[in-house]
């Protein structure tokens, strides 16, 4: 079992799940710093979970702009949100029933 | 392959320079990958015009990342390890760290600092939804020999506009004015903005309580006349009163009911506005023409660009209408040597004042130069210490130490510097920013010319963008200063240098021929000339700014201003009357040696008017008449301001309404009126509604007095009698025996008794005018000074440290010289000569620059010229005395040099 996921890299995820999406769409997405952005992603690209791919030159070259690189998840990545997502869950249903637990003693 | 497409602004040229200076910092192996990605993304971003914070947040985000590749891409380990040792070397010349992170810190912090007064200033967005929709539409009015200036719209011309443009929508008129809330004896002057109710849909706000204005309450006016009240006049004046919503209020002496409270922060079209109503009540509150009458032009008017406009679309249809006015209001006799036309401009650029925005931005243009003199600085400081340091890195490479390893030793102490710099840096202004935004609102005041006013000084802070700035500008600065040292170092080559351990480093501390260093200093004494330049001709601008004779005597003089409405009028209160009996009680005040009415110089009020006929030309064609500015003023008004009579008399008491109609005209109105000479007793006509169109006889002329800033044209200027031209509103002038403020209470006090109803405003001593009038010119001088003292000290020591350190080096060299017979004067010449050409170098290069510089400063003088010689030859002067001394003192090292001494040390 892995460390649970920062808040920051469960929004990056999600946001790549959503649509693929470069960069900025990221950036966008999840309201988060550039700076942040770009390090989430490198560091996503390298444990495996999310996989940067150059767009075809030739779509670049007729928009005549520059490549982007596009984000897509991998396998791994897929199941490490699932998994953040459904600790995140429990975890709120836990705080939920703690509360009502508290209100009735109360 | 055909290239991307890049905008080719300079946002744009910039960004992708911050961008590969950010690249520097990236592994080489990962760079391209890094450099295509954040090119590609930033290429989005400028072709969808985005620029401003959010670029400037993407830029410290590629820095950034820049960084974090680096650590990653080289290990945490080295990483830590090259900061650890850069933090240790450093330690051991703390002198030079102190320094660097010293000159970092006070360039990077003020250039901070100012820019986070700039964006909130100049490039912060008006608070309205969708702000580039909105457009102001200008009323342009061009005199027989002036250029179109943007003027104010009259109602039934705004209302003809309306009918007929249709790329603008929820176009709206409104106006800044001050109105006295009076009830319960408890007068306020308060800003009111009167306006079109469509204004408030326009600017997208709704109201927090009641409701705004209905469409039907702008001309007819209903049975009741109505008022918004902002959320800070609610809490303030009613202590937000729960039943304020339909209360009635007297403003202006007449009953209003409040509608609706507007929500926390909004503060109306001009951002300056308290109340807000309808113009159909000016009929009530001023006089029915002004909803009638297409002459009578008081407001400016706004829209926002209907779906699918563009403001040129707009411009255009502007224009078309502009072109018709004269036609369809024909003119009166007085007015028909205008050209009217209209156009329009964004509201960005409506609210801002072309000069307040030109000091800022050459003020931020001084901030920057010096951060480049600094830069340029402490890169000469690292090269030195590179080149002391290079038998070290030989060492350390022929041991076998990556050349790449040596490269990133060298950056990363240059990034540690700018790092700390830049940390200190943020933190100076942060302390600093509250005092400068203060400081510069005052002296800089962003009003538009158009009554738009939104800069609150207060909002000035550090916010995300001011950090996202200072961290671009500290990668910058990092990457700059280690660049020259890096490259010098990858350079090296071990073997020479491991050779002789005395003579290292080609091109360090030579005298012939010039190294890395020579063009860094030069570089700094160029940048350093333009600054100089610069502070040079605002000093003198100033000086001739403060030496224009103001015409009068400033001295304890203390001024105020006050109005009658027309309701205090109709109540009784007569204005001729209560001028006279105002100005008697204060002449019999104690402490008051003389006092008059009339126009406040730097204040108010301002009427201006034309001439329609003279003696002998009773009636003038419309081409010959002539503008002039116009003040009712009190008996002795002359003497008591101190004003030269050059002929005739002054105003007198027996000047009364049953007397014949007297004025007493400046001198360049009596040359323009009567260009044959001796004006005295001869008659002219004013077209002035306040004048009813009779006669005058001159019976004085004057020298005149600098009414407005100096800097400002002198006018025409015709002085009449109060007691036969009396105004609603007039300035009171009081020559107090001692300190002028302390007659503010009694003065208050005898307008309370006189008419409660009528408030004392803008009371204030003649010397704090002055001081606020040229408040503008005065910090703009002062900062560039600073900047260029600075900037000059800086120079100076790069330039010692320079040449100390190359006679240091070359004492070998200098002991040969001595020994095969050079004298010493010989000696001091090479050290001396060396330094002078370098600096020349840099002053050849400087007065290119000060040439190309000289355009964004010429609005901002007076009386000198932006190409001024003077300026010039002084700043490079100072440059080269300068330099003398800063190569003399390094140069009597290299005279002293004992030929065996030197020969022997090796």
């Amino acid at each position: 079992m892995g460390r649970s996921l920062g808040d920051g890299t469960i929004a990056v995820l999600n946001a790549i799940r959503s649509r693929l999406a470069y960069g900025l769409d990221i950036v966008a997405d999840t309201g988060m710093l550039p700076g942040t952005v770009y390090t989430t992603l490198r560091r996503l690209e390298r444990r495996g979970w999310i996989e940067g791919r150059w767009e075809d030159p030739a779509v670049a070259e007729a928009e005549r702009r520059p490549r982007r690189r596009y984000y897509t998840l991998t396998s791994e990545g897929r199941e490490a949100l699932d998994q953040a997502e459904a600790r995140l869950e429990e975890a709120s249903l836990g705080e939920a029933a703690r509360a009502s637990a508290s209100g009735r003693s109360g | 392959m055909t290239s991307p497409s890049w905008p080719s602004d300079w946002r744009t040229r910039a960004s992708r320079a911050a961008l590969r200076a950010a690249g520097i910092l990236v592994p080489p192996w990962a760079r391209d990958d890094w450099r295509s990605e954040w090119e590609a993304e930033l290429w989005q971003l400028r072709n969808e015009g985005i620029g401003g914070g959010t670029l400037l947040v993407f830029l410290a985000g590629a820095f950034w990342h820049g960084a974090w590749e680096w650590k990653e891409g080289w290990g945490m380990g080295s990483f830590s390890q090259d900061v650890k040792f850069s933090l240790r070397t450093l330690g051991r010349s703390p002198g030079f760290a102190a320094a660097a992170v010293l000159i970092l810190a006070l360039s990077i912090g003020a250039s901070t600092a100012f820019f986070s007064v700039i964006q909130k200033a100049v490039l912060d967005e008006p608070p309205f939804p969708d702000p580039d929709r909105i457009v102001v539409v200008d009323m342009l009015i061009a005199g027989p020999d002036t250029e179109p200036q943007p003027s104010e719209w009259s109602y039934p011309r705004f209302d003809a506009l309306r009918g007929e443009v249709r790329s603008i929508e929820r176009l709206a008129g409104y106006q800044l004015r001050t109105m006295t809330l009076s009830e319960h004896d408890d007068p306020e002057v308060v800003p009111v903005e009167v306006v079109s109710p469509s204004i408030f849909p326009l600017l997208g706000v709704s109201p927090a309580r009641g409701r705004v204005f209905g469409p039907e309450e702008e001309d007819r006016g209903a049975a009741e006349m109505v008022a918004l009240v902002s959320h800070s006049l609610w809490q303030r004046r009613f202590g937000g009163a729960d039943d304020l919503v339909g209360r009635t209020l007297t403003l202006e002496g007449l009953s209003v009911r409040v509608v609706g409270i507007l929500p926390p922060g909004f503060e109306g079209a001009t951002g300056r506005a308290e109340l807000w109503v309808p113009f159909a009540s000016l009929r009530e509150i001023q006089e029915p023409s002004l909803l009638e009458d297409p002459w009578n032009q008081y407001f400016h008017v706004m829209g926002r660009l209907s779906e699918g406009a563009t403001v040129e679309m707009a411009s255009a249809e502007a224009q078309a209408f502009g072109a018709t006015i004269m036609d369809r209001f024909p003119p009166p006799v007085a007015a028909s040597r205008l050209r009217a036309s209209a156009d329009v401009v964004t509201l960005r650029e409506a609210r801002q004042n072309p000069g307040a925005r030109a000091s800022m931005l050459a003020l931020f243009g001084a901030v920057l130069l010096f951060l480049l003199i600094a830069v340029a600085n402490l890169a000469g400081l690292l090269l030195a210490r590179g080149t002391v340091r290079q038998q070290e890195a030989a060492i350390r490479v022929s041991l076998g130490a990556g050349r790449s390893r040596l490269l990133r030793q060298i950056l990363t102490e240059s990034l540690v510097l700018a790092v700390l710099g830049g940390a200190l840096g943020v933190g100076l202004a942060w302390l600093g920013v509250d005092t400068l935004g203060g400081w510069l609102a005052e002296a800089l005041g962003t009003a538009g010319g158009r009554g738009l006013e939104y800069f609150d000084p207060s909002s000035v802070a550090v916010d995300l963008r001011v950090l996202a700035f200072a961290v671009l500008l500290t990668g910058g600065v990092g990457v700059a200063c280690g660049i020259l040292p890096a490259w010098q170092a990858a350079r090296c080559d071990p073997s020479e240098s491991l050779k002789g351990a005395r003579v290292v480093g080609r091109g360090a501390g030579r005298f012939h021929g010039f190294g890395g260093r020579d063009l860094l200093i030069g570089g700094q004494v160029a940048v350093a000339l333009v600054l100089l330049t610069g502070a040079s001709l605002m000093i003198r601008s100033l000086v001739n700014l403060q030496g224009v004779d103001p015409g009068y005597d400033t001295d304890r003089l203390l001024t105020a201003m006050y109005a009658l409405s027309p309701a205090d009028e109709q109540a009784g209160l007569e204005p001729g009357i209560l001028h006279v009996d105002v100005l008697e009680e204060i002449r019999a005040l104690p402490g008051v040696t003389g006092a008059t009415l009339g126009e406040v110089p730097l204040g108010g009020p301002t009427w201006r008017t034309i001439v329609m006929g003279s003696e002998g030309r009773p009636e003038l064609t419309p081409q010959e008449h002539l503008w002039v500015r116009i003040q009712p003023v009190a008996d002795g008004h002359m003497g008591v301001l101190g004003v030269e009579i050059v002929e005739g008399r002054d105003i007198e008491r027996t000047d009364d309404w049953d007397t014949e109609r007297v004025a007493v005209l400046n001198r360049a109105a009596a040359d323009a009126l009567f260009p044959d000479g001796n004006p005295i007793g001869q008659r002219f006509r004013l077209g002035w509604s306040g004048y009813g169109g009779a006669g005058a006889t001159v019976v004085g002329v004057v020298e005149g007095l600098q009414l407005d800033p100096p800097g400002e044209p002198p006018e025409r200027q015709v002085f009449l009698s109060i007691r036969q031209a009396p105004q609603l509103q007039t300035g009171l002038l009081i020559r107090a025996a001692g300190d002028p403020s302390d007659l503010v209470p009694t003065v208050r006090s005898v307008l309370a008794e006189l008419a409660p109803s009528v408030p004392l405003t803008s009371v204030m001593t003649m010397e704090a005018r002055s001081v606020t009038a040229t408040a503008r010119p005065r910090v703009v001088t002062v900062l560039t000074t600073l900047f260029g003292a600075l900037s000059l000290l800086l120079v100076a020591a790069g330039l010692y440290g320079s040449i100390a350190y190359a006679v240091a080096r070359r004492t070998r060299e200098l002991g040969l010289r001595a020994s095969l017979g050079a004298n010493q004067l010989a000696l001091l010449g090479l050290v001396v000569g060396h330094g002078v050409t370098v600096t020349a170098g840099g002053i050849a290069l400087g007065i290119l620059g000060s040439i190309g510089a000289a355009r964004f400063v010429q609005g901002l003088l007076f009386g000198v010229q932006s190409m001024d010689l003077a300026a010039l030859a002084g700043s490079a002067a100072t440059l080269v005395v300068v330099a003398l001394v800063a190569a003399y003192l390094p140069g009597r090292r290299a005279m002293r040099v004992d030929p065996m001494e030197a020969l022997r040390t090796d």
